[in-house]
C-alpha cells in the first residue's frame, strides 16, 4: 500500500476502527514510512483527549497497590536503576545498629553514636540521591547521544532530500531535452520525408529537364534547317530575278528515280541546287556536292535530304560559277572528307549545258 | 515521588523503562483517571475497567522500552493501548449490549463535566468543557462516526453497515471529523 492509501486508513487507525488485517497494514507500512508516522502521531493525540468528554472518575485505591505488588523491574534494568526493586542498598541500617552497639556504656559516647547515626542516616540518603542522580545524568546522556544519532540521522535525511531534489531536478530537465530532442527527430522525419519528394520531384524535373533539352535540341536543328531552307528559297527567289540565270538538269543512274537541279549564274558565286527522289542513307553515309574546276573537284558540303528523298543546299563557292565546269553528287562515307572517293555518283552535269531561265 | 512530579511523560516512561516504580506511579496518578473513566464508561462495569485499568498500566511496565515517540506522545500511547484493551473486552463480550440505544444516548453529560480530581487536572493541557464544545461543533454525522468508533468500539466498516452508509463515506467523515477536532484542539493549547 501507498502513503495515500494509508493516510485514508489512519483516522480509524487511531480510532482503533480498522479490521485486524488493516491495522497489520497499516503497521507494516509505519515501519518504514516517518511521514505516515508522523500523522499517526498528530491524530493519537486528537484522539487521546477524546477521554475527556467522559464523566471523570478516579479509580479506587487498591488498583495503584496491586499495579506496585506486579510491577518487577525488567532484568536488564537493574544495573542502571538504583530505584528498581531488589537493587535498594538496604546496608544503611545495619551501619546505625552498628554504631549503636559500639556505644553502649557513655552517654558522650551514645551522644556520639546518635549524632553518628544521623550523619550516616543523612549519609545514607545522599547516597541515593547521588545514585538517583548519576542514574538521571547517565539517562540524559542517553538521550543527548541519542538526540546526536536523530541528529545525524536527520542531516543524512536531509542531504538525501537534497539529493532527490537534485535527481528530479536533472529528471526534469532530461526529460525537457529528451522532448526537445523528440521534437527535432520530428523535424528531421519530416524534413527527411520533404527531402526525399524534393529528390523525387528534383529526379522527375530531371527527367523532364532532359526531354525539353532534347526537344529545344530538336526544335533548334528543326529551326536550323528551317532557317537553311528559308535562305535556300531567299537566294533562288533572287536568282530567278537575274537577267543570266541560269538551269541545269543532272544526270543520274539508269533506272534511279532521283533527278537534281542546278540554279546558278556564271558571273555570281552563290548557287541552289535541289534534289528529289534520292534514297536515304544509313547514318554512316551521306550526299557530297562537289564543283570541278580544271582537274580538281571541290568539296561544297553535304545534301541533306528529308523522308521523301528532297533536299536543298545552298552552294557558296570561292570562285564565280563561270570557273566550274562540272558539278556532281556522291554518296560519302561520314568519316571521309575533302576528296570523293567516286565509288558512287548519284547525280553530274556540266554547267555549259544549262539553260537560260532568266526574264 | 515529589521529584518526579516536575519530569515531563517522556522522561518518566525512560524512567519506567529502566524499572522505576516510583516514575511509573506518578505516570499512574497522572493518567489512571483517563484510562479508567474511558474503560468504565465503555463497558459500564466497575469492576472490568478497574482490571484494565491495572492490565494497562503493568502493559506500559513491560513495554516502556518499546515506545515509539515517532507515533505518538507518551499519553497518546497510553490512551492507545487502554482503548485497544477496551475495545478488546467490548469485542469478546460481543456487543451483548443494546448497542442503538448507547449510540443514541447522550454521550456527554453536561451536568458531570464539573466534577473533575483536580489534582488530575493539572496534568491536562484541556479541559472536558473544551473537549464536548469542540465535539458538539462536529456536524451530527461526523460526530456520529467518531463516538461510535471511538467510544462504542465499532469498526468503519460496521458503521457503514450500520447506517446504511458506503463504507467512503464514513472514512470521510472520519477523517473530516479528526481535522476539524485538531484544528480546535490546537487553537486552544496556543490560547
Amino acid at each position: 500500500m501507498v502513503c495515500k492509501d494509508i493516510e485514508d486508513l489512519i483516522p480509524a487507525y487511531v480510532l482503533d476502527a480498522l479490521s485486524p488485517e488493516e491495522t497489520l497494514q497499516v503497521e507494516s507500512h509505519l515501519e518504514g514510512c516517518p511521514w505516515c508516522s508522523a500523522l499517526v502521531r498528530e491524530q493519537r493525540e486528537v484522539v487521546a483527549n477524546l477521554v475527556l468528554g467522559v464523566e471523570q472518575v478516579s479509580p479506587p485505591e487498591r488498583i495503584l497497590a496491586r499495579i506496585m505488588e506486579e510491577v518487577a523491574p525488567p532484568p536488564h534494568s537493574r544495573d542502571v536503576t538504583p530505584t528498581a526493586p531488589g537493587r535498594q542498598p538496604r546496608r544503611r541500617p545495619v551501619s546505625v545498629l552498628t554504631a549503636f552497639a559500639y556505644a553502649a556504656a557513655p552517654i558522650a559516647l551514645l551522644l556520639l553514636g546518635g549524632v553518628l547515626a544521623f550523619t550516616l542516616r543523612t549519609s545514607g540518603k545522599m547516597d541515593d540521591l547521588k545514585e538517583t542522580n548519576q542514574a538521571l545524568t547517565e539517562q540524559v546522556a542517553g538521550l543527548q547521544r541519542g538526540n546526536v544519532t536523530l541528529s545525524q540521522e536527520l542531516a543524512l535525511l536531509r542531504d538525501g532530500s537534497n539529493l532527490v531534489a537534485q535527481k528530479v531536478s536533472e529528471l526534469t530537465e532530461l526529460n525537457e531535452d529528451s522532448s526537445m530532442v523528440a521534437e527535432v527527430a520530428e523535424k528531421v522525419n519530416r524534413l527527411t520525408e520533404g527531402n526525399d519528394a524534393v529528390t523525387a520531384e528534383v529526379f522527375e524535373l530531371s527527367l523532364g529537364n532532359e526531354s525539353l533539352s532534347q526537344q529545344m535540341d530538336d526544335l533548334t536543328a528543326s529551326g536550323e534547317q528551317l532557317l537553311e531552307v528559308l535562305r535556300t528559297q531567299r537566294s533562288m527567289i533572287y536568282m530567278l530575278t537575274l537577267p543570266d540565270t541560269r538551269a541545269l538538269n543532272l544526270e543520274a543512274q539508269e533506272g534511279a528515280t532521283s533527278q537534281g537541279s542546278l540554279m546558278f549564274s556564271f558571273d555570281k558565286q552563290r548557287s541552289v541546287f535541289v534534289a528529289t527522289g534520292l534514297e536515304p542513307l544509313p547514318p554512316t553515309r551521306r550526299y557530297d556536292i562537289w564543283l570541278r574546276k580544271g582537274d580538281t573537284d571541290f568539296n561544297l558540303g553535304s545534301l541533306f535530304i528529308d523522308e521523301t528523298g528532297w533536299g536543298v543546299a545552298l552552294l557558296d563557292p570561292d570562285h564565280t560559277m563561270a570557273e566550274y565546269q562540272w558539278i556532281g553528287v556522291t554518296v560519302e562515307s561520314t568519316s571521309r572528307f575533302q576528296q570523293p572517293t567516286g565509288e558512287e555518283l548519284v547525280l553530274w552535269g556540266y554547267l555549259s549545258s544549262a539553260d537560260s531561265v532568266g526574264p | 515521588m515529589g521529584k518526579y512530579e516536575s519530569l515531563g511523560d517522556e522522561n518518566l516512561l525512560t524512567l519506567i523503562a529502566h524499572g522505576d516504580k516510583d516514575a511509573l506511579e506518578c505516570f499512574y496518578e497522572r493518567y489512571a483517571t483517563s484510562v479508567f473513566s474511558l474503560a468504565r464508561y465503555m463497558l459500564r462495569d466497575e469492576a472490568i475497567a478497574e482490571e484494565i485499568t491495572q492490565e494497562v498500566f503493568l502493559a506500559l511496565w513491560q513495554k516502556a522500552s518499546t515506545f515509539n515517540p515517532q507515533r505518538g506522545s507518551p499519553k497518546g500511547w497510553l490512551m492507545s493501548i487502554a482503548h485497544h484493551r477496551v475495545i478488546d473486552h467490548v469485542r469478546s463480550a460481543k456487543r451483548a449490549r443494546d448497542s442503538t440505544d448507547r449510540v443514541a444516548r447522550d454521550l456527554f453529560n453536561l451536568h458531570s463535566l464539573y466534577q473533575v480530581d483536580t489534582e488530575d487536572e493539572a496534568h491536562r493541557s484541556m479541559d472536558r468543557e473544551e473537549v464536548v464544545k469542540a465535539l458538539q461543533t462536529l456536524p451530527e454525522a461526523q460526530r456520529k462516526v467518531v463516538l461510535m468508533s471511538y467510544f462504542e468500539g465499532y469498526s468503519q466498516s460496521e458503521i457503514a453497515q450500520m447506517l446504511d452508509q458506503p463504507l467512503g463515506t464514513v472514512k470521510t467523515r472520519l477523517r473530516l471529523a479528526i481535522q476539524k477536532l485538531r484544528a480546535i484542539f490546537n487553537s486552544s493549547m496556543v490560547q
